[in-house]
């Protein structure tokens, strides 16, 4: 429908949320109100650089006026690229290109309650989902973990929206406080819980939610980055279909070999989190990444997600 | 049949007389593991209504299997839905005849079936086929137009 489609908007205006994170709050160029979106969406921006367009996708949310849509930007360190530009190539009043707003986080329907786990700047979706369940009057409950007060982008709007449903944990000060993964021991039957934040916190919350015997059906979360490619190694692929061989190097994805190859695959978030830029694999060993597949669907080795994924040795793909 | 649950933090086991005999072997594997559970038997329908406020004390990793007439099983399952468990948190058991709706893809009618492949809609009088095209929403198979 609108996957390739680009809307022209510009920078309303940019508030300092932190010491590194920043809001953006975005209208449409020709007045008209933006998209709406449901609890969990994000926004792909393209961002203009000498060296051609980098797309970096953020999660949106609008704490504003109706037909706005804000995302907020932490500056990582190191920054691969998209934070630096957002927070010191962007000013009030610039014209950008973003994407449709898009949901590969959405909120369960079937829950009896939801609660979200948010560390740092993975506060970010769950306003929006917060702002949905509001105006559907469904229960929820927050625990956000940073490292103070002054650090806690969104502090105070969530404690004077939802003063009964947030929990805040902060690690620096006084009286520091850690965000535990044994608060998912305390939670009813019929609950869904949500993760964001730094890879680490999302593998300690969801192999606990595995470990105290949830459902991989409660348990959802959202990846900002793809993971670590530290200890990648080279692999060959050959294409069963043109016979065609090439090589991914250890830096770079096999989506962004097949690409560069002209094999046209279609993606979306790029982490492992959405399934659009899935393969078929007709014969290879595969270290599976992603956050899509079910393990069924990984262990059957008939299958890969292009974008996180990677092969042993040499892998042949039904393509 | 059932299958045992591995890596749950607790069992719930729900049977009424009928079905209780094939809950024993799975008590016997959460014994052996470790695994605490709670067995409730129920003879009457009018002591059902105990079993919402159990399911609904639940904490998130608990597992139930409940084992019975088709009847039963239904109202139990409901009663479990209401209350959080999901299809994800609970396997089931019908003794004896599996009762089933079907509706009708001419009329829409709801006929009940027991053992039969075919049917006549009791609405319509069109032949149907029972396939296996079910609707969570509502809880019923397709009839198909009989190919004659």
């Amino acid at each position: 429908m609108h996957r390739n489609a680009a809307i022209e908007i510009r920078v309303k205006s940019i508030k300092k949320e932190s010491a590194t994170i920043k809001r953006f709050t975005l209208q449409a160029v020709n007045g008209a109100e933006l998209p709406p979106f449901s609890g969990g969406s994000h926004i792909t921006t393209y961002l203009p650089k000498s060296s051609g367009t980098m797309e970096r996708s953020y999660s949106v949310f609008n704490l504003s006026k109706p037909g706005f849509i804000e995302i907020a930007v932490r500056l990582a360190e190191p920054s691969t690229g998209g934070s630096e530009y957002w927070h010191h190539n962007v000013s009030e009043g610039d014209v950008l290109k973003v994407s449709y707003p898009k949901n590969h986080f959405p909120l369960s329907f079937q829950a009896k309650h939801h609660v979200f786990y948010a560390a740092g700047i993975g506060i970010t979706p769950f306003l929006s989902m917060m702002a949905e369940l509001t105006a559907k009057k469904q229960s929820f409950e927050l625990h956000y973990a940073a490292k103070s007060k002054e650090q806690c982008a969104f502090f105070d709007f969530l404690n004077q929206t939802y003063p009964r449903q947030c929990h805040f944990y902060f690690s620096e000060g006084e009286n520091p406080q850690r965000l535990s993964s044994n608060l998912l021991l305390d939670h009813r039957v019929g609950t869904h819980v949500y993760f964001c934040g730094p890879e680490k916190m999302i593998q300690e919350f969801s192999s606990a939610a595995k470990c105290y015997g949830y459902p991989a059906f409660n348990v959802h979360y959202e990846r900002f980055a793809p993971p670590s490619k530290k200890d990648s190694v080279p692999f060959g692929v050959t294409l069963k279909q043109s016979g065609k061989h090439l090589e991914v190097p250890a830096e770079s994805s096999l989506l962004d070999a097949l690409r560069l190859n002209g094999i046209d695959v279609p993606y979306s978030c790029r982490v492992g989190g959405c399934g659009t830029c899935e393969v078929k694999v007709a014969e290879g060993k595969i270290d599976h990444n992603d956050l899509f597949l079910t393990d069924e669907q990984r262990s059957s080795n008939q299958t890969m997600l292009s974008c996180v994924s990677r092969g042993r040795g040499n892998v042949v793909l039904d393509i | 049949m059932f299958s045992y649950m591995e890596g749950k933090r607790k069992f719930l086991f729900c049977a009424d007389s009928e079905g209780v005999r094939y809950l024993h072997i799975l008590v016997r594997q959460a014994m052996d593991e470790n695994v605490p559970f709670d067995f409730h038997i129920l003879q009457e329908e009018r002591e059902e209504s105990f079993v919402n406020e159990w399911f609904s004390k639940q904490k998130m990793g608990t597992y139930l299997y409940i084992s019975g007439t088709s009847d039963f099983v239904k109202r139990i399952q409901v009663r479990a839905m209401n209350a959080g468990f999901s299809e994800h948190d609970m396997q089931t058991f019908i003794t004896g005849t599996i009762k089933k709706k079907l509706i009708c893809c001419t009329c829409h009618g709801e006929n009940e079936v027991l053992d039969s492949t075919h049917v006549v809609c009791v609405h319509c009088g069109q032949d149907l086929e029972v396939s296996d095209h079910y609707s969570r929403r509502l809880d019923a198979y397709l009839g198909y137009v009989t190919i004659k």
